[in-house]
């Protein structure tokens, strides 16, 4: 091994480290929409409504956690996969202050009201064209320092973020275009049934490739490096990223069941979401399999726990997604809670463990040190984080199917059963249970950022040599 | 012939294409090449000193 230059943990140390605050800012902003539903005089409007908090809430979790957490791995396996120095130069840092400046222009945009009402896609025109340059900005990183790598093979992780990088930015870009009528205001281009389609083909595709797809990467970089063992089927692996690529594209629709999209649309988003089991599962038991003769790393590894929960959260919620698109269980399910319960099944189980899991790789190798500053509050994190994952989901299935069930209650006369308030009424139990698991969960970042901090302080920045490849093909 | 026609006929070319690269996964003589692929994540300065760390460790 020919040692030349170092790596370019800058960046990396930077992202992982706003992972965790704007995973606390992002998930204390959740806690509390969740406490004004239980206790309605909690609204203080208008800009701290829950109408306006809720998106803030979402595009904080996905966008700058979710974001942070992507950076930072995707720009750490990239280089170590490669076996070369991150390239692109200035690109590097206006990637991390750009999306910094994205996230904070989020927070003052949102509560002040201006949007553009798409979900997940609310932030005004100027913002969108800023992501649009630090996302080429990325793309151009990532993909210049795949280009310049000095092993022939790419690796299975670098497959799927560079599909993600790849697919945000044509979904951001498609899904964004407008006409602007001053600084803060702008109307989508499309109309109708189309401007539907359109934001559900992104509103999916971002749950596909944002929340799926590059965290994929993720897994099949840090579950092997964990588990000290290498991916359980490398060809699996292949056909679940080629299967989820082929497939993921056309499930949109069933987010517009029973709606003035045409039937035949409405049905092909319901067949796509059933296929769309085999290479979720199949890419759930890949990872898990990975520990294939290394279970007992389980009983006392908290790394490895929160990976593996994440692909358990990850398997029932790529299970639940498909029951869902089903139209006649769509016709129970939409518009409720289960729908919520669904969602944070997927978002706290997998996307926020296998971040949390992977930052916890990181921070000690990123920092100088051989392990976190407090190892057992690693595992005290991960009962925090499940047990306020389990009280959130339960009572959110709960609460779904009750009010499914009672909005579509008919009397003898064809009346309804149930006001609409009764539902409301009869949801406030399952609600204060969904705030207690989101304080659960919070209370885990903060144990976290905690443990982050501490370990910075004791850490030592050291520079990690670029290893030059022994001729791997 | 519009869109009605190379819709249909683009998906076609993309099923076919799936089957081909499953076809090209699943080949055999890929073995040693998939195997050396899969070790990439442990081919790092430190992920020899891990090791190191470990086997002294008994893990």
């Amino acid at each position: 091994m020919q040692h030349t230059t170092s790596y370019n943990d800058k960046v990396v140390r930077q992202f992982a480290v706003m992972t965790v605050i704007w995973g606390i800012v992002g998930m204390l902003v959740g806690v509390v929409i969740a406490a004004q539903l239980v206790w309605p005089e909690l609204n203080a409007g208008p800009y701290f409504h829950f109408g306006r908090l809720r998106p803030l809430h979402t595009n904080a979790v996905i966008f700058a956690f979710g974001g942070c957490a992507l950076f930072a791995t995707s720009y750490y396996v990239v280089q170590r996969t490669c076996h070369t120095r991150l390239w692109g130069g200035p690109l590097i840092p206006f990637t991390f202050w750009g999306w910094q400046a994205v996230i904070l222009l989020a927070a003052v945009t949102l509560p002040l009201g201006i949007t553009q009402g798409k979900e997940y896609a609310e932030l005004e025109w100027p913002i969108d064209v800023l992501i649009a340059l630090v996302w080429i900005a990325y793309a151009v990183v990532f993909f210049g320092t795949i280009a310049r790598r000095t092993v022939s093979h790419i690796y299975v992780a670098n497959w799927f973020y560079g599909a993600f990088i790849i697919a945000v930015a044509l979904l951001h870009i498609v899904n964004s275009a407008a006409v602007p009528v001053s600084l803060s205001k702008s109307f989508s281009v499309y109309a109708g049934a189309q401007d539907a389609m359109v934001q559900w083909w992104y509103g999916h595709n971002a749950v596909g490739f944002f929340l799926t797809a590059g965290f994929l990467g993720m897994m099949y970089y840090f579950v092997p490096k964990q588990a000290g063992r290498p991916v359980y089927s490398y060809r699996l692996s292949i056909v679940h990223f080629w299967a989820l690529i082929f497939t993921y594209m056309w499930a949109g629709p069933h987010h517009l069941h029973y709606t003035a999209l045409p039937d035949w649309t409405q049905s092909v988003g319901m067949v796509f979401s059933l296929i769309l089991l085999a290479p979720s599962w199949g890419g759930m038991i890949n990872g898990i399999m990975t520990l294939s003769g290394a279970w007992h790393k389980l009983r006392d590894d908290p790394i490895l726990k929160f990976l593996v929960t994440s692909l358990s959260f990850y398997g029932m919620s790529t299970f639940e997604g498909p029951m869902m698109a089903i139209k006649s269980v769509n016709a129970l399910s939409h518009y409720t809670d289960w729908t919520v319960g669904h969602v944070h099944s997927g978002a706290l189980g997998w996307v926020a463990m296998v971040s949390i899991g992977s930052i916890y790789f990181l921070l000690p190798r990123l920092f100088g040190r051989s392990e976190m500053y407090a190892p057992g509050m690693v595992t005290v994190h991960f009962w925090l984080a499940t047990i306020g994952t389990v009280l959130y989901i339960a009572s959110m299935w709960i609460a779904g199917v009750m009010q499914g069930l009672m909005w579509r209650a008919i009397n003898a006369d064809g009346t309804l059963a149930y006001s609409f308030v009764e539902g409301v009424k009869g949801s406030y139990p399952f609600w204060a249970i969904r705030w207690l698991g989101g304080v659960f969960f919070l209370s885990g970042m903060l144990l976290m950022a905690w443990n982050m901090f501490r370990t910075i302080a004791a850490g030592k920045v050291a520079p990690v040599p670029v290893v030059a490849a022994a001729g791997h093909h | 012939m519009d869109a009605g026609f190379f819709a249909p006929l683009f998906t076609l070319v993309a099923f076919f294409a799936f089957l081909g690269i499953c076809a090209w996964a699943f080949d055999r003589n890929r073995d040693a090449d998939f195997a050396a692929a899969a070790e990439l994540p442990f081919n790092d300065p430190e992920a020899e000193a891990e090791r190191r760390r470990a086997l002294l460790l008994g893990r």
